[in-house]
């Protein structure tokens, strides 16, 4: 009976410290944020359907800058991670941007990728990291000013994988979609 | 059952509890739902939110239908308008960012619990203009059930990862049995 009790006891403060740590953690000030996706991808061949441009890139810069509501913090300003990436290299499979109707993108040496939110925040999808290569599907921003020349990944984590030894990994994502974990550069030629 | 077996039962299930309460976000055990918490909420289930933003139109009144549909078919009370409500709620053109809808909070806690103090809960007129009013109202009611504490939920919910295909398939427009379990779970 004493094991038991000691076992209880064991359990009851190891929850309690854990507990209270996931509590003080949360306690910071990183924001939370979840959306509600526009569409979920099946396929490879789908997402590359919605896209403009695939490339594969290092992330050189970063800056975190307002939404283009301009409104104020705490009355519904979102903070954004605008990422430069040095283009590797760019794709052109069939089907780029067909299901989409939109026209491909002239990929240049430098692209600017948008992302809602800082690395930090509780975020459906992983904020670009400094210094490492991806494999990007992306889309124009379609929004006005500056932020014209910005792109999107395409379905927030859908469009995002990591590049491992020249092998391209999905980014964990649990909002739906059904994409391929891996992908080589033979798949997108 | 022996003593031995029933204190070990007592043992794994107050250690799963542990887990699920650490994780933050509540998964309830029964496989019959799916519903899941962002693990924070409103202090009692009268809520009310904020549309300051707002100006008139299809979608505040596609808002206020969506928020009105919260409290007429769950436990949260209110959800009407009110200027000093730290929930806000707008249409905020975000360009083809891949989201119909968006919604951002910030927890305050260790000193009350998983409480909220502020949300923002916004739809996407890039994508939503070309929506119906009952399409709109289910990407509100989506958002909204993230300002109150619910996070995604199973494909035949409002509260799926993508709302709009939700409201395709099913016709949905409003929170159905699983969302509104999840919800009556937190208040």
């Amino acid at each position: 009976m004493m094991n038991v009790f000691k076992s209880l006891s064991i359990v009851a403060i190891a929850a309690s410290l854990l507990i209270g740590a996931a509590g003080c953690a949360s306690g910071a000030a990183n924001t939370h944020m979840e959306g509600s996706r526009h569409e979920l991808y099946e396929s490879a061949g789908q997402m590359i359907g919605a896209s403009s441009a695939v490339i594969t890139g290092k992330v050189t810069e970063q800056v975190v800058v307002g939404d283009s509501s301009g409104r104020e913090p705490g009355e519904g300003s979102l903070s954004v991670t605008v990422s430069t990436l040095s283009v590797l290299d760019s794709y052109s499979p069939a089907g780029l941007g067909e299901q989409a109707g939109i026209a491909q993108t002239v990929v240049e040496d430098e692209m600017s990728v948008r992302q809602m939110g800082v690395y930090g925040d509780t975020l459906p999808y992983p904020i670009l990291e400094k210094g490492k290569q991806y494999l990007l599907f992306l889309v124009p921003t379609r929004l006005e000013g500056k932020a014209a020349n910005d792109f999107y990944i395409v379905g927030g984590s859908a469009g995002m994988y990591t590049v491992e030894s020249g092998v391209f990994v999905h980014v964990l994502s649990e909002e739906g979609d059904t994409l391929p974990e891996k992908l080589t550069s033979g798949d997108l030629n | 059952m022996s003593q031995g077996k029933k204190h070990r039962r007592w043992i794994a299930l107050l250690s799963a509890a542990a887990l699920a309460v650490v994780g933050g976000t509540f998964i309830p055990v029964s496989a019959a739902v799916a519903w899941t918490t962002t693990g924070c909420k409103w202090n009692g289930p009268t809520v009310t939110w904020n549309a300051s933003n707002m100006s008139g139109g299809t979608y505040l009144t596609t808002a206020k239908a969506a928020a009105t549909s919260w409290a007429s078919r769950t436990d949260v009370n209110g959800m009407g308008t009110n200027s000093s409500a730290g929930m806000y709620a707008y249409p905020d053109n975000l360009g083809a960012n891949g989201y119909d809808g968006w919604t951002s909070w910030n927890p305050w806690n260790c000193s009350g619990g998983m409480l909220y103090w502020g949300s923002n809960v916004t739809i996407n007129p890039y994508y939503t203009d070309a929506f119906s009013a009952n399409k709109k109202t289910a990407i509100w009611v989506h958002e909204f059930g993230h300002g109150l504490g619910l996070n995604h939920g199973p494909s035949n919910a409002i509260m799926y990862t993508c709302p709009a295909c939700t409201y395709n398939t099913y016709g949905y427009y409003y929170p159905v049995s699983d969302d509104i379990a999840g919800m009556n779970y937190l208040y």
